[in-house]
């Protein structure tokens, strides 16, 4: 019966999520790829609207949310039947299920086996991944008592911003433990095994999302094996297991990279637009999410200058986009954003020294700030003697130097652009001697760079897909389509 | 010519050392579960191979630690951590290659068994070591449990698999410059370029062995990783499957701990109240907000507490909880009292 009843509780948010990429996704696209963006925008539209009832003062239940979710799903079916554009997908699995049939009848080469053997083998990590996260309670140390005491507290007494739940979440958002109440209303039980589901979902949704984007510029098996190289990471495993924030973080900010570098490559308002969704829901999961983003318009601001000037209305659309879709906590006192403004104040103004740390933990007022050389001598240790990232950073170097010529003819030089943004972003939350401690003990360092990781894995294996099959893209860097090569 | 080089080759892997390799008669030490060895004065520049013969009751975890004569404290980082597997078996150790703390004169070892489980030295010879010591050594470090047994601080961070003391990763790093090099060294030869435009094709051969030599050496790191994988998979399954969430909960607080909890959840009243624990026991809190919810940890809302709940406490506990009155009580290390504290 729990089952049964699981089911049906994730079903809510992936149908939430199916109908609004009907409205927002008008081309075909593969059902896999919709689904995984159906969970991801869905998991987060129904985290902003229970964190909005209870602004107003409704109590979260089963009942409560389930109305205006139904209700909020058949609008948009609705407005998606009436324009036509109402897609599951569905329609692409005939063309799959032929394909898969059609090569059982042929004599295969050894790239048909291998290629088997990549998908068993990324099968095989994602069954790993929910029986990680479902066979055990919550067992690790903000997972209890941050994430997991502020679902039970949602689910326990249908009020989010109770004094504990605040004290707890500090300046943290709360997309994370809304989706775990969210759960345990639909089970009607505090089951924090079965909680734990959101994650493993996250992390398959990233997988699928990756490959999906990659395989329209190489061949099944190169992009099967970057996909299977996105599960060696044992940092994102481990977190797809536990009910940290920092995988959902990482979903939401590498997909939202990735379709963002969609766009920059191919001109599809729906790659941007979703980007910009993926980055709103992305405010509302860890405080990093604001400046993250903040990266991310950094780069689009330089795109739409050099590259796209015409496209310049869609991108203020974007930034309205994530705007909106994170509004409730992006303009909270409690968001990034207001402590950044806060600390900016305290610079200009000496005088006001109450200031919120840019990293929790830290604070700005602290002396004498390590020497750049030792940040980044600690982070070069982190990111490459330890497993977490297996060989991703020294292939980013290797790849950012022999496909130098490419990287800067073409629309890559943009992921290039926001990566060295994010670490020169992490090397400053870790510049002041409050928070350059967790730099030094590796506490939070290794979660921070986890939120790109998946998007410098794809951009390495898009620079090596592209190379090793001895033809560059046909660029698309202008409104005037003009081939860059 | 072949059997004279065949001869050699089995020399250099089998021949122990010219010097005489020192026999340390590992002890039990009464009332301990750790072996120790006798005070020596070892040179550890001549000595770096250990060789142990161990019986173990089962398979599990263990590590070597030691002292110098110019650092007498026990440490972890000087200690090598490894695997034992029940039966008897023989373990290498060439330490110097494994940590850099094997310096000096080594004053004594001692062999910390981790977790249950019964561990007898019934050999245990220090020296120089022979090529199939060295290599014995490096191969049980890469498979040994750095990177691999997951520890409090894995949520973090997770070590790579060492050999000899490094990354895995250094040997990759230096796999791909070497496939790099070796190719447009090779392609420059065989193309023979007169101008600079006419490298770009040696430099384009060269960086697509490179990107070969990456992927094919993440592939190995991907599967090594599916096997970490796989060995935390049988762990949470001894451990949880098949459990009722109540059942998992015990496994996970404790099941004295998780009773208690129980206990306390119902036994305060329906309304939520805010309460403090008192507790010996590591990080108490933790499940305990977690598990009381609605009621509320005192600590977090900054407000006195109405309850206290008092498990295995300590001294200095118990004196403050003088004068207090027993709300309720599980047996005397297990109760509740009110009170304002």
């Amino acid at each position: 019966m729990i089952t049964i009843k699981l089911i049906f509780t994730v079903l809510v948010p992936l149908l939430l999520g199916y109908s609004a990429t009907s409205v927002m996704i008008r081309e075909k696209i593969s059902f896999l790829e919709r689904g995984a963006l159906a969970w991801g925008i869905g998991l987060g539209l129904l985290g902003i609207e229970m964190f909005a009832m209870s602004l107003l003062g409704i109590t979260l239940n089963l009942r409560n949310v389930l109305i205006p979710t139904v209700s909020l799903t058949a609008l948009l079916i609705i407005y998606a039947y009436y324009f036509k554009t109402l897609s599951f997908g569905l329609e692409t699995i005939p063309f799959f299920l032929s394909n898969l049939v059609g090569q059982i009848n042929k004599r295969h080469s050894w790239q048909f086996y291998f290629e088997k053997v990549i998908i068993i083998l990324i099968g095989l990590t994602i069954v790993y991944v929910f029986f990680d996260a479902l066979v055990k309670p919550t067992i690790e140390f903000d997972a209890m008592w941050r994430q997991g005491t502020i679902a039970k507290i949602i689910f326990s007494t249908g009020k989010v911003m109770t004094e504990q739940a605040q004290t707890v979440a500090g300046p943290h958002p709360y997309l994370n433990p809304l989706a775990q109440a969210w759960i345990y209303m639909g089970i009607g039980q505090w089951n924090d095994a079965l909680g734990k589901i959101v994650f493993p979902l996250c992390f398959t949704s990233l997988l699928f999302i990756f490959y999906f984007r990659l395989r329209p510029q190489t061949s099944r098996l190169k992009a099967l094996i970057f996909t299977y190289l996105l599960t060696s990471f044992p940092l994102i495993i481990l977190h797809s297991g536990n009910a940290y924030s920092d995988l959902m973080q990482t979903f939401y900010y590498s997909t939202g990279a990735i379709y963002l570098l969609s766009w920059f490559k191919e001109n599809k308002p729906y790659y941007l637009f979703t980007s910009a969704f993926l980055f709103g829901i992305g405010n509302f999961v860890k405080q990093s999410g604001i400046p993250l983003w903040g990266a991310a318009v950094i780069v689009l601001t330089l795109f739409l200058m050099f590259e796209r000037p015409k496209e310049i209305w869609n991108g203020l659309k974007a930034l309205v986009i994530t705007a909106f879709v994170s509004s409730l906590w992006l303009f909270s006192n409690k968001s990034f954003l207001f402590g950044f403004l806060g600390s900016l104040s305290a610079k200009l103004f000496p005088a006001d020294r109450a200031v919120s740390p840019l990293v929790s933990g830290g604070t700005t007022t602290q002396p004498a700030a390590p020497a750049l050389a030792d940040l980044i001598y600690h982070l070069g240790r982190r990111m490459f003697t330890y497993a977490d990232w297996q060989i991703l950073w020294f292939v980013f170097i290797v790849v950012s130097i022999l496909g130098a010529g490419l990287i800067w003819r073409s629309y890559l030089k943009y992921g290039f652009i926001l990566i060295i943004i994010n670490l020169a972003m992490i090397i400053y939350a870790f510049s002041n001697a409050g928070t350059y401690q967790y730099l030094v003990d590796g506490t939070l360092v290794n979660r921070l760079m986890m939120y790109q990781a998946p998007f410098v894995l794809f951009y390495c294996a898009t620079v090596i897909t592209l190379i090793l099959s001895e033809c560059e893209p046909p660029v698309i860097t202008k409104i005037k389509k003009k081939r860059v090569k | 010519m072949l059997t004279i080089s065949v001869f050699l080759a089995v020399f250099a892997f089998c021949q122990p050392s010219l010097a005489e390799n020192i026999n340390i008669p590992f002890q039990h030490v009464s009332g301990q579960d750790y072996l120790e060895s006798p005070v020596m004065m070892i040179d550890s520049l001549e000595n770096s191979t250990l060789s142990l013969k161990l019986k173990c009751s089962n398979s599990g975890l263990a590590r070597l630690y030691w002292i110098t004569s110019y650092d007498q404290r026990f440490e972890q980082s000087k200690s090598v951590w490894f695997y034992t597997k029940s039966g008897e078996r023989a373990y290498y150790f060439n330490i110097s290659s494994q940590n850099p703390y094997w310096i000096g004169w080594i004053k004594r070892l001692i062999i910390v068994p981790e977790g249950s489980g019964q561990i007898e030295v019934l050999s245990a010879t220090i020296g120089q070591g022979t090529l199939f010591t060295l290599i014995s050594s490096g191969w049980k470090e890469f498979w040994g449990p750095k990177g691999r047994t997951p520890t409090g601080f894995s949520i973090n961070v997770t070590h790579s698999s060492p050999i000899f003391g490094n990354s895995v990763n250094i040997y990759l790093y230096w796999l791909i410059g070497l496939a790099f090099t070796l190719s447009l060294i090779l392609n420059i030869i065989k193309k023979k370029p007169k101008t600079l435009e006419a490298i770009t094709a040696p430099l384009l051969k060269a960086t697509k062995t490179a990107f070969l030599t990456i992927i094919a050496a993440w592939l190995l790191l991907a599967l090594n990783a599916d096997y970490n994988y796989f060995s935390l998979f049988k762990d949470n399954y001894q451990k949880y499957f098949g459990k009722t969430i109540e059942q998992k909960h015990a496994e996970a607080y404790g099941e004295d701990y998780y009773e208690f909890l129980k206990f306390a959840a119902k036994t305060l009243p329906k309304k939520p109240v805010n309460f403090l624990i008192y507790s010996s026991i590591n990080s108490p809190d933790l499940a305990g907000r977690l598990f009381l919810v609605p009621h509320v940890l005192a600590g977090d809302v900054n407000k006195k507490a109405d309850y206290i709940l008092v498990f295995y406490p300590t001294p200095d506990q118990i004196k403050q909880l003088q004068g207090l009155p027993v709300f309720a009580r599980l047996d005397n290390n297990k109760y509740i009292v009110k009170g304002k504290k």
